[in-house]
C-alpha cells in the first residue's frame, strides 16, 4: 500500500512516533509527579508487620474460635480456619494484656492440635497431623504437607463429565494472584510452600474452596451450578458476583461465542442482552451495526456504547468489528444508573466489559478453531423480466392517454401526440430488444466465508504468555463485496515477587473491506431486454443520453479498496502489599490505542463516475479518490483498591484512581481527476488535476478522578457509592469539570437467615435500586472557541472567521434511576431472571442550533444543549432449566424490553431534520417520527375522482394526479383541498401530520440450549415489533418515464387494475412529457413524503441453530492422543426471518442520519443465510 | 498503627486529587485558528483584513460552504426587479424577482443574505481584534489603515442589505436593517432590526470613518481608497436624499473628480476593453479580483460550485438571460435606440470542458465576459457623475448644468446629445429626471443595482415611481424590498421582524 507514503505524519498526529508517546508520558509524569511520590512513601510505610499489632486478651474456659473471632476484631486481620475442626480443640485460658499478636498466638496454641502460619497477610490455622480430608462443603481438598519454600500448583479444572473446563479463573485467595484454564483445563499457579487457600470459578459452575496445604498438582471437578449467582461479574474498576451486585448489569452467556460461528460480535449477541435494540443493517460482509442501550438519549453525540476490553476503554471510533469474537471470554453490559456512572461522561449510552481469553499454563497448550460458511441467497429482489417489462410499460401508456382523455384538458391534447410518438416508436417500430437479461443475477456471486483461529499459551518460571491469532475472510453476495480480518492478540504476564506483577498486551486486527463497485441501483434499473455483452463478448454500453448504466461497466472499471488496522498496547505494574496492608492493591496503567484506515477507489474512465457521467461538456478522465483516517487514544490510569472481609460478614471494598485520556483524530479525502491512462497509470501520483482536498483534524483530553465503595453484609444487604469527576478540554474552561456520583442498595431477601427457612425453594431474591448520573462527551472537540478558517484573495492569504464562540456549551447529562429485582427460584435455580424498570432523563442532550443569518459565520450553526429526553423502560429476562442432571441439560432464555422515548423540550416545536424531510423532532413525542402526507388507499373510479374534486370551489383537490388507481390524499385542515408548497418553498406545514414512529414497541429474543452427553443443540432468535420503516425504493415504482423507462420490482405486477380493485399498489402510470412545474405524479412520490410506503417492520429472526459433538476424553485418548478436546459443529445463521415487512430487511437503517436513520431503508443488498461446518480442537 | 494507615491513604487520596491538571485540558487545535491566535498582529490583521475582501470573490470556501457570487448575483438580483432582465436559471426565483413575488421562504435567498452578514462580521473581528494589538506588534499607520477599511467593509455589506432588505426610500420606516457592529456572540446572537434612519447613520459613520483615515488611491482597484470610500458615501447618501445630503453629495463627486485618481474612459467601449482591467487610475474605481487565470479555472473546472456560477451566468448550452420580455418593452425600446446596446449584451464564445468545447450564448458582457479578467463593476466614476447630476437636479440646478453631465456618457458613446430645449416647458424637469433614470439604466444597468435604485427613488410627474415604467409588476413599494429569509425570522426568535409581505 504505497498510498500510506503519500500522507506524511503531521506532529501530534503521528501515532507510530515514539515522540509524541514521551511527550505525553513526560508531560504526565510532571503533572503527576506529587502523586508518585505520595504512592511510594505509603507502600513503604504499609510493610509494617502484621504481627506487631497489639492486643489484649482475657480468656478462661473459652472456646479457640471465639478467641479467634475476638483477636480478629482487634486487629481487622483476616482469620482463615475450618469451625468444624476447631472443635477439636482444647479449652483456652489466657491473660495477656497490650501484647504483640504474634505473641498471643503463640500463647494460643501451644497446647492445641493446630498450628498458624502467616500467608499474604492471612492467619491461616490448621491441624498439625498430616493428609487430613476436611469434610466441608466448600473445602474440598487438604493436600500433603511439604517443606518446599516455594511451589507450583499445577491443576486441571473438569466438569461433571470429565471435559475440560476452558477459562476458569483460579485464584489464591487474598492475592491477586489469578489465573485461567488453558484449553486442556490445565492450570498453574506459583504460591508459598504452605497454606494457600484457591478459588476456582468458571461461569455456570459452582465455585469451588481448596485449602491446600502442600502439593503440585490438583483435579478439580467443578459441577454445574443452579444458577449463576456466584459467576464473576466485571465492572469498571473492579468485579462483583451477580448474588452481590447492586444494579442492572447482563451478562451475555459466554458459551454463545462458542456456538455462533458469525464474524460480528453484535450479530452473536443480538437478542441476548435486555434492553439492547439493535440493527443489524443490510448485511454486507463487514457493516458495522447500530447499537442503542435503553433509548436513544443523544442526537449528537456517540450513541453506541462504552466499549472497555480488559478494563481498557476504547475510543469513539472503536467499533465491534475490531473484536474477533473468538478471542471473547465474556461480556458484562452496565446499563444501570449505578454501574454505568462509574464510566461518567462516557457511560450514558451503556458499557460493554468485555474480558478476552488469556490464561499462562505450562506446559503450552494449542487450540485451533475452525469454521467455514457457505451462503446462499435467501429471498433476493426480483426484478420484471423482458415480457413483463414490456407489458406494464404499454400499459403504464395507455393509462396516460386513458386518464388524458378523461381529464380532456386542451393543454394535454398536444401531449396525446407527445404519447402516440411514444407508442409509435416503442410498440410499433420493434423499440425493445430481444435480451432477457437477469441484471441482479450478473452481480451475484457464491459467498462463503472461512475463520481460523489459533490459540497458544504458556507459562515459565516467573512468565506466562497467551497469543491469539485470527484471520477471516469473506466473500460477499455481491461480486466485489468481501471482507478480510486478520487478529492478533499476545498477553506476557509476569511475577517477579509477589509484591510487584506487571505485564503487557499487544493486540490488533487489520481489516479489509471491499465494496462491492457495482451500484445495486444500476442493476435494478437497466431495462432487460438490453444485453450484457455484445455479440463480440465486449461489455454492451448504452447510450449516454439514456441513463441506463450497465453494471458490468462498474464492476469491470472500478478499483475499491478499504482497509483498517487497528492496534492497541498496553502494560502495567501493579503492587500488591499484602503483607503490610492486606487487601491493597495499586495498578498503574499506560496504554495507546491507534487506528488507522485508508480507502481508495479508482473509478476508470469509461464508467460514470470516471467519466463525469460521460460528459462531453466537461468531461473527466477517470478519478481517484483517496481517504485516509487516523485516530489514537493514550491512557494513563492508577488506581488503588482496597478489598476486605471482617468478621466474617462485613465485606468491603473500594477503589480511588486518577485518569487521563487523551484522544485524537485525523482524516484527509483527497480527489484526483483526469488520468493518462486506466490501468497502470491510475495512481494518485498520476492524476492531473487534483481537486481541493478535505479533512479534519483534533485533539481532545479528559481527566477524571474515580472514588467507589461497595458494602455487603453477609451477602444480604448490599451498599454501593459512587463519585466520578471528568473534566474535558472539550468544553469551555468555565463549564469543563461535571460529578457523576451514584448510589446503590440491594437487600437479598434469599440471604435472610430466616426467610431461608421459611422459603427454602428461594435462593435469591434480590431488591435493588440505583441512582446515579452520566453523560455524552463526544462533542466536538473544539466546540466551544471562536474557530477561523483559511481563504484567499487576489493571490493573498486570508483568513474568516469560521465558528462563533461557545462559552455555554455544557455537558448533556442523564440522570438515571433503576428499581429491579434478581431471582433464582426453585431447585437448582430451576427458574431465574430479573426485572427492571429505569427512567432516564437526559438534561440539555445537545443539538445543532441553527445561528440567525446575520451572524455571518461560515459554520452555519453551532452545538447547544437544547434538548430534553427521556427514556424510560422495563426489561425482563427469565432462564428456565426444563431438565438438569448428569445427562441432560436443557436451558430456554428469553427476553423482553420496552423502551418509551419522548422529548421534553426542545428550542422549536416541531423541527423537521435536514437529512431526510420525512422525520421530524415534537415536544411531547418520541424521537424519529414519520412526517408528512397521510394517504387514503386508491381512487377506485371517475366518480371517486370527480366527489374528491367538488370538494372545493376551484375543482383542485391535490397536485398528486387524480384517476383509478392512483394514491389519494388526505385533506388534513379540512378545506376541501391538500396543499402544497411552492417549487422552491417547502415550508407549507398544514397538511402534514405525524404518521409513525421508527422505534421498536418492544423488542428482546430467545435462546434455548440443549445438552445430551456429548451433543449440543442451540438455537438463538429475535425480535422487535411495533417499529415502521420507509422501504424507499417503493418510491420510483409503478410508473415508467417516456424516455429511457427503468425497469422496475416483479410485485408491481399486483399493481391496481380495473378488473383487481383491490390490489395494494397503484397503477402503472407513464409520467407527463415536459411537466415544467413538476407536479406530476413522480415529483410528489419522491419529494412530498406520504405514508403509503411506510410498512411495519416487526419481526422475528432465528439468529443461530446450532448442533455440535464433543467426542468423550476416552474415545480422543484411544483413537487421537495427540488431542485433549475435539468439538465438531454444524451451524446456520439467519436461519428464518419472519416479517410482512416487503423491502429486503427490516433491520436495513440509513448510516448517514443517527436519528432518522432507523426510520429509512433505501437498501438492496439480498438477504443472506450462510451454513457454517465447524472444528476446533486442543492439543496435548 | 492503623490510624497511620489511614493517613497514608487519605494523603495519597488528597495527593490523586489535588494534582493539578489544569494543563493537560488545555487542547489547541493544531489545524485551525482560534479568537486567542488568530488576529495577533500585523500580519494576521491583514490576513483577516484580506479575507474580509474575500468574501467578494465566488469560490467554494475550504469547509466546502458555497458562497454565492457577490457580485453576480447582486447586481443581477436588482436588475431582475428593475425589469431588464429575462430568462434565469435559478429555478423560480429569478421569475419572482421579475414579478416582485419573492415568497420569505425562498430557497435562494437565505445564503444570498447570508454572504453580505459574513462581509460584516469578518470586517467586526479585524476591527475589534486589531485594536487589541499591541503597539509593538504592528505599525500604527498600518493599523490605522486596516481599521479604516475594515469600516469601509462593513459599511459596504450593511449598504447592500439596506438596498435589498430595508425600506432604504423611506427614511422614517422602521424596516431598516440588523446593524451588527461586534464580533457575534452568543450573548449578541439575537439582535433585532435597526430603524432606516440608524441603518443610514450606521453605514454613513463607517464610510465617514474610512474617508478620514484613508488618504489618496489605493493599491489596487481591489482595495478601497479614499475616493471610492467617497463615492460610497455619496451612494448612500443619494439613497437616503435627507436635505442636508444634495450639498453634501456634490461636494463629494467633485472632491472624487477634483482628485483626480481616478478618470472617465474616453468611451464607453473603452470601460470594457479587457486592455483596461483593473488598470489603477482610470474609470473602475472598486471591482472584485478575479483575473484570466482564475476564470479559466473556474471555466475549466469539474467542481460543481465553480460550475454553477458559470452556468448562471452563461449557461452550459441555451440562453440563461435575456433583455427583458414580458415586463414591459420600455428597456428594450430604450436599448435598441442606444449606442451602448452592444456593449451591454453580446453574444459571447466561451470555451469549457476538456478536452475544449466552443460553446455560443447571449450575455450581458458587463457581468460576465469570459474573454477576459471579468470584472465586476462594483463602482465607477460614471456613477459618481450622475449622482451629482442627480443631486443637482433635486437642488433645482439649471437644466444645462444637469445636461453637461449626462451628455459627458452620451458623447462619448456615440448617442444624441440632449439640448437644453428638450426640457423646456412646465414639465422639463420631469422629463430631465426621466432622461437622467434612462442614463443610470443605460450607463449602469446590471452593474450594481444603482439603476434599480434610481428607478425606486425617483418619481416621474404623477408621483409614481419610475420603476413603474420598466417593470409592469410593479405594484407596491412593499415589493421594493425583498422579505428577510424565513429562516432569519424564525433564528432570531421574534427579534427581526418581516417586511410587509406583498402576498400574504
Amino acid at each position: 500500500m504505497n498510498n500510506y507514503l503519500v500522507f506524511k505524519e503531521r506532529k501530534g498526529y503521528g501515532y507510530c512516533s515514539a515522540f509524541l508517546f514521551r511527550r505525553q508520558i513526560l508531560k504526565l509524569l510532571i503533572v503527576m509527579k506529587l502523586t508518585a511520590v505520595f504512592v511510594l512513601l505509603f507502600s513503604i510505610q504499609l510493610s509494617a508487620r502484621v504481627l506487631a499489632q497489639k492486643v489484649t486478651l482475657n480468656v478462661k474456659n473459652g472456646v479457640l474460635s471465639q478467641v479467634l473471632e475476638e483477636l480478629q476484631r482487634q486487629t481487622a486481620c483476616d482469620f482463615s480456619y475450618n469451625e468444624q475442626i476447631l472443635r477439636k480443640s482444647k479449652v483456652v485460658n489466657l491473660n495477656l494484656k497490650n501484647v504483640t499478636l504474634e505473641k498471643a498466638l503463640d500463647k494460643l496454641f501451644i497446647d492445641q492440635p493446630f498450628k498458624y502460619e502467616l500467608v499474604d497477610g492471612i492467619i491461616v490455622v490448621k491441624i498439625i497431623q498430616k493428609e487430613t480430608k476436611l469434610n466441608n462443603k466448600n473445602v474440598d481438598f487438604v493436600l500433603p504437607v511439604d517443606s518446599k519454600q516455594h511451589q507450583s500448583i499445577r491443576g486441571r479444572v473438569v466438569d461433571e463429565n470429565g471435559k475440560p473446563l476452558v477459562g476458569a479463573s483460579v485464584q489464591i485467595i487474598g492475592t491477586s494472584n489469578v489465573t485461567q484454564t488453558n484449553q486442556n483445563g490445565n492450570f498453574i499457579l506459583e504460591t508459598d510452600r504452605q497454606s494457600a487457600v484457591v478459588k476456582i470459578q468458571f461461569v455456570g459452575y459452582t465455585t469451588k474452596t481448596i485449602h491446600i496445604n502442600n502439593t503440585e498438582e490438583v483435579n478439580v471437578i467443578l459441577v454445574q451450578t443452579k444458577e449463576d449467582l456466584d459467576e464473576v461479574v466485571v465492572l469498571g474498576y473492579g468485579t462483583s458476583t451477580r448474588r452481590t451486585m447492586t444494579d442492572a448489569v447482563s451478562s451475555v452467556d459466554s458459551l454463545i461465542f462458542q456456538e455462533n460461528a458469525a464474524s460480528s460480535v453484535v450479530e452473536i449477541i443480538q437478542g441476548q442482552v435486555p434492553g439492547m435494540m439493535t440493527m443489524m443493517g443490510t448485511g454486507a460482509p463487514g457493516e458495522e451495526p447500530m447499537v442503542i442501550m435503553r433509548g436513544m438519549s443523544s442526537l449528537e453525540g456517540n450513541l453506541g456504547p462504552l466499549i472497555v476490553i480488559d478494563d481498557i476503554p476504547m475510543d469513539e471510533s472503536f467499533s465491534f468489528n475490531d473484536i474477533n469474537p473468538n478471542d471473547i471470554l465474556s461480556i458484562d453490559i452496565l446499563k444501570g444508573a449505578s454501574a454505568s456512572s462509574i464510566y461518567g461522561s462516557r457511560g450514558a449510552g451503556g458499557v460493554f466489559m468485555i474480558t478476552t481469553k488469556n490464561g499462562f499454563n505450562s506446559p503450552p497448550t494449542i487450540g485451533y478453531r475452525f469454521n467455514y460458511g457457505k451462503v446462499t441467497l435467501n429471498e433476493p429482489l426480483e426484478m420484471l423480466n423482458a415480457d413483463e417489462f414490456k407489458t406494464l410499460f404499454a400499459e403504464s401508456l395507455w393509462n396516460r392517454v386513458r386518464d388524458m382523455n378523461m381529464i380532456g384538458n386542451n393543454a394535454l391534447i398536444g401531449d396525446i401526440a407527445a404519447y402516440s410518438t411514444i407508442y409509435r416508436t416503442t410498440i410499433e417500430q420493434g423499440f425493445w430488444g430481444e435480451e432477457d437479461t437477469d441484471w441482479l443475477g450478473l452481480l451475484y456471486q457464491p459467498a462463503v466465508n472461512a475463520n481460523h483461529n489459533l490459540n497458544i499459551t504458556g507459562r515459565g518460571e516467573q512468565l506466562g504468555y497467551t497469543i491469539g491469532l485470527g484471520y477471516t475472510d469473506e466473500v460477499g453476495q455481491v461480486i466485489g463485496s468481501g471482507y478480510k480480518r486478520y487478529n492478533l492478540d499476545f498477553k506476557l504476564d509476569s511475577k517477579q515477587s509477589k509484591l510487584f506483577q506487571y505485564g503487557m498486551i499487544l493486540s490488533g486486527s487489520s481489516q479489509d473491506r471491499d465494496e462491492s463497485p457495482v451500484s445495486l441501483a444500476d442493476a435494478l434499473t437497466m431495462r432487460p431486454d438490453m444485453p450484457a455483452r455484445n455479440e463480440d463478448g465486449s461489455i454492451f454500453v448504452p447510450a449516454t443520453a439514456t441513463g441506463y448504466r450497465n453494471p458490468l461497466i462498474a464492476l469491470e472499471g472500478t478499483d475499491r479498496n478499504s482497509l483498517s488496522l487497528t492496534y492497541r498496547m498496553a502494560g502495567y505494574i501493579q503492587v500488591t502489599p499484602q503483607k503490610s496492608v492486606p487487601g491493597l492493591t495499586w495498578k498503574t496503567l499506560v496504554s495507546q490505542n491507534n487506528s488507522l484506515s485508508n480507502r481508495s477507489i479508482y473509478y476508470a474512465s469509461n464508467t460514470a463516475i470516471g467519466s463525469n457521467n460521460w460528459s462531453t461538456t466537461l468531461p473527466r478522465q477517470g478519478r481517484r479518490i483517496e481517504g485516509l483516517s487516523k485516530t489514537g487514544k493514550f491512557e494513563f490510569d492508577t488506581r488503588l483498591s482496597y478489598r476486605r472481609t471482617f468478621k466474617r460478614r462485613h465485606n468491603v471494598d473500594g477503589v480511588a484512581a486518577f485518569n487521563y485520556i487523551q484522544n485524537s483524530s485525523f482524516s484527509e479525502n483527497r480527489t484526483i481527476d483526469n488520468f493518462p491512462e486506466d490501468n497502470a497509470l491510475n495512481g494518485p501520483f498520476h492524476g492531473t488535476t487534483p481537486l481541493q482536498s478535505t479533512g479534519t483534524a483534533w485533539r481532545a483530553s479528559m481527566l477524571s478522578y474515580v472514588f467507589r465503595a461497595n458494602y455487603n453484609y453477609n451477602r444480604e444487604y448490599m451498599l454501593t457509592v459512587s463519585m466520578r469527576r471528568d473534566g474535558t478540554s472539550r468544553m469551555a474552561p468555565n463549564a469543563r469539570y461535571a460529578n457523576f456520583p451514584s448510589v446503590a442498595g440491594a437487600w437479598n431477601i434469599g440471604e435472610n437467615k430466616w426467610f431461608k427457612k421459611q422459603v427454602p425453594w428461594v435462593d435469591m431474591f434480590k431488591l435493588r435500586g440505583a441512582w446515579g448520573r452520566t453523560a455524552n462527551a463526544a462533542v466536538p472537540a473544539y466546540g466551544w472557541m471562536t474557530t477561523f478558517t483559511s481563504s484567499s484573495y487576489n493571490n493573498n492569504t486570508g483568513i474568516v472567521p469560521q465558528q462563533v464562540a461557545n462559552d455555554q456549551l455544557a455537558w448533556e447529562t442523564s440522570t438515571q434511576y433503576d428499581l429491579g429485582i434478581d431471582f433464582s427460584l426453585f431447585k437448582r435455580g430451576l427458574l431465574e431472571g430479573s426485572i427492571n424498570y429505569y427512567n432516564k432523563f437526559t438534561k440539555g442532550a445537545l443539538n445543532s442550533y441553527s445561528l440567525p443569518l446575520s451572524s455571518g459565520l461560515i459554520s452555519t450553526s453551532t452545538m447547544a444543549n437544547l434538548i430534553d429526553i427521556e427514556n424510560r423502560g422495563i426489561e425482563l429476562d427469565l432462564t428456565i432449566h426444563p431438565v438438569r442432571n448428569r445427562t441432560i441439560h436443557w436451558s430456554i432464555s428469553g427476553n423482553i424490553g420496552q423502551n418509551r422515548n419522548e422529548l421534553k423540550r426542545m428550542d422549536a416545536d416541531l423541527k423537521r431534520l435536514s437529512a431526510h424531510a420525512a422525520t421530524i423532532l415534537k415536544v411531547g413525542e418520541p424521537i424519529g417520527l414519520f412526517y408528512g402526507y397521510r394517504t387514503d388507499g386508491l381512487f377506485s373510479s371517475w366518480e371517486e375522482v370527480a366527489y374528491y374534486h367538488s370538494l372545493n370551489e376551484y375543482n383542485y383537490y391535490q397536485a398528486f394526479h387524480m384517476a383509478p388507481g392512483e394514491i389519494i390524499l388526505k385533506d388534513n385542515n379540512g378545506n376541501g383541498w391538500v396543499e402544497f408548497g411552492t417549487g422552491t418553498a417547502s415550508y407549507n406545514e398544514v397538511e402534514r401530520q405525524i404518521l409513525g414512529k421508527s422505534f421498536p414497541d418492544f423488542f428482546g429474543g430467545v435462546s434455548t440450549r440443549v445438552r445430551y452427553k456429548g451433543f449440543t443443540f442451540s438455537a438463538q432468535g429475535s425480535y422487535s415489533v411495533g417499529a415502521s420503516k420507509n422501504w424507499s425504493v417503493m418510491e420510483n415504482q409503478f410508473q415508467f418515464s417516456s424516455s429511457n423507462p427503468k425497469n422496475l420490482l416483479k410485485l408491481n405486477l399486483n399493481r391496481w387494475t380495473p378488473d383487481r380493485p383491490d390490489a395494494p399498489y397503484p397503477k402503472m402510470l407513464m409520467n407527463p412529457e415536459n411537466d415544467t412545474r413538476q407536479f406530476g405524479r413522480a415529483k410528489p412520490l419522491t419529494s412530498y413524503f406520504h405514508d403509503y410506503w411506510i410498512y411495519d417492520a416487526s419481526y422475528f429472526k432465528i439468529n443461530n441453530v446450532r448442533l455440535s459433538y464433543d467426542p468423550p476424553t476416552s474415545l480422543l485418548e484411544r483413537y487421537v492422543p495427540v488431542l485433549s478436546r475435539a468439538q465438531i459443529g454444524m451451524s446456520v445463521n439467519n436461519l428464518f426471518l419472519f416479517t410482512k415487512y416487503p423491502g429486503v430487511n427490516p433491520e436495513a437503517y440509513d448510516r448517514v442520519d443517527r436519528i432518522a436513520g432507523p426510520a429509512m431503508d433505501n437498501s438492496m443488498y439480498p438477504k443472506t443465510r450462510t451454513y457454517n461446518f465447524s472444528l476446533n480442537f486442543t492439543f496435548k | 498503627m492503623k490510624q497511620q494507615v489511614y493517613t497514608y491513604l487519605l494523603l495519597a487520596l488528597v495527593a490523586l486529587a489535588s494534582a493539578s491538571c489544569k494543563k493537560l485540558l488545555e487542547e489547541i487545535p493544531e489545524y485551525e485558528l482560534v479568537g486567542e491566535n488568530a488576529i495577533v498582529d500585523q500580519s494576521t490583521a491583514l490576513n483577516a483584513l484580506n479575507g474580509t475582501y474575500a468574501f467578494l470573490k465566488y469560490e467554494p470556501l475550504a469547509s466546502g460552504t458555497y458562497t454565492y457570487a457577490f457580485s453576480f448575483e447582486f447586481a443581477v438580483n436588482a436588475a431582475q426587479m428593475a425589469g431588464l432582465l429575462g430568462g434565469g436559471r435559478r429555478s423560480t426565483f429569478d421569475e419572482s424577482l421579475r414579478y416582485h413575488s419573492v415568497v420569505p421562504s425562498d430557497n435562494n435567498l437565505p445564503a444570498f443574505y447570508r454572504q453580505a452578514y459574513r462581509i460584516v462580521n469578518a470586517a467586526n473581528n479585524v476591527i475589534h481584534y486589531t485594536q487589541l494589538i499591541p503597539a509593538s506588534k504592528i505599525n500604527d499607520p498600518v493599523r490605522k489603515q486596516i481599521l479604516a477599511e475594515a469600516h469601509f467593509l462593513r459599511g459596504f455589506g450593511h449598504l447592500w442589505l439596506l438596498k435589498y432588505y430595508g425600506y432604504h426610500w423611506d427614511v422614517s420606516s422602521e424596516y431598516g436593517i440588523v446593524v451588527r457592529k461586534e464580533p457575534t456572540n452568543l450573548g449578541n446572537l439575537i439582535t433585532g432590526r435597526s430603524n432606516v434612519a440608524d441603518s443610514y447613520q450606521a453605514i454613513i459613520q463607517d464610510f465617514e470613518h474610512c474617508i478620514e483615515n484613508t488618504a489618496g488611491p489605493s493599491a489596487s482597484v481591489f482595495q478601497v481608497s479614499n475616493s471610492t470610500a467617497k463615492a460610497y458615501l455619496a451612494e448612500v447618501l443619494t439613497m437616503r436624499q435627507a436635505p442636508e445630503d444634495l450639498s453634501r453629495i456634490i461636494t463629494l463627486a467633485d472632491e472624487i473628480i477634483a482628485a483626480g485618481d481616478y478618470k472617465l474612459e474616453t468611451t464607453f467601449a473603452e470601460v470594457f476593453n479587457p486592455s483596461n482591467d483593473y488598470k489603477q487610475g482610470r474609470e473602475l474605481m472598486f471591482s472584485r479580483a478575479l483575473n484570466q487565470e482564475a476564470l479559466a479555472d473556474i471555466l475549466t473546472s469539474t467542481g460543481f460550485f465553480s460550475y454553477r456560477v458559470f452556468h448562471n451566468a452563461v449557461g452550459s448550452g441555451g440562453v440563461v438571460y435575456y433583455p427583458s420580455d414580458n415586463t414591459g418593452d420600455h428597456y428594450i425600446t430604450l436599448l435598441e435606440q442606444d449606442e451602448r446596446y452592444v456593449h451591454t449584451w453580446d453574444s459571447v464564445t466561451v470555451t469549457i470542458g476538456n478536452p475544449p468545447e466552443m460553446k455560443h450564448n447571449l450575455s450581458f458582457v458587463k457581468v460576465w465576459r469570459a474573454n477576459a479578467n471579468c470584472p465586476s463593476y462594483l463602482m465607477r466614476l460614471a456613477q459618481v457623475y450622475l449622482m451629482k447630476a442627480e443631486a443637482m437636479l433635486n437642488t433645482n440646478a439649471p437644466v444645462k448644468d444637469v445636461l453637461a453631465i449626462l451628455n459627458i456618457f452620451r458623447e462619448r458613446s456615440g448617442n444624441v446629445l440632449y439640448v437644453e430645449s428638450q426640457f423646456a416647458g412646465v414639465d422639463g424637469r420631469h422629463t430631465l429626471r426621466e432622461a437622467l433614470v434612462n442614463e443610470y439604466v443605460l450607463e449602469l444597468g446590471v452593474e450594481n443595482a444603482s439603476e434599480f435604485l434610481a428607478m425606486v427613488r425617483n418619481k416621474d410627474q404623477g408621483g409614481s415611481r419610475m420603476i413603474g415604467r420598466f417593470n409592469i409588476h410593479f405594484s407596491t413599494d412593499a415589493s421594493l424590498a425583498l422579505p428577510i429569509p424565513h429562516d432569519e425570522v424564525v433564528l432570531n426568535k421574534g427579534a427581526v421582524i418581516q417586511n410587509p409581505l406583498v402576498l400574504e
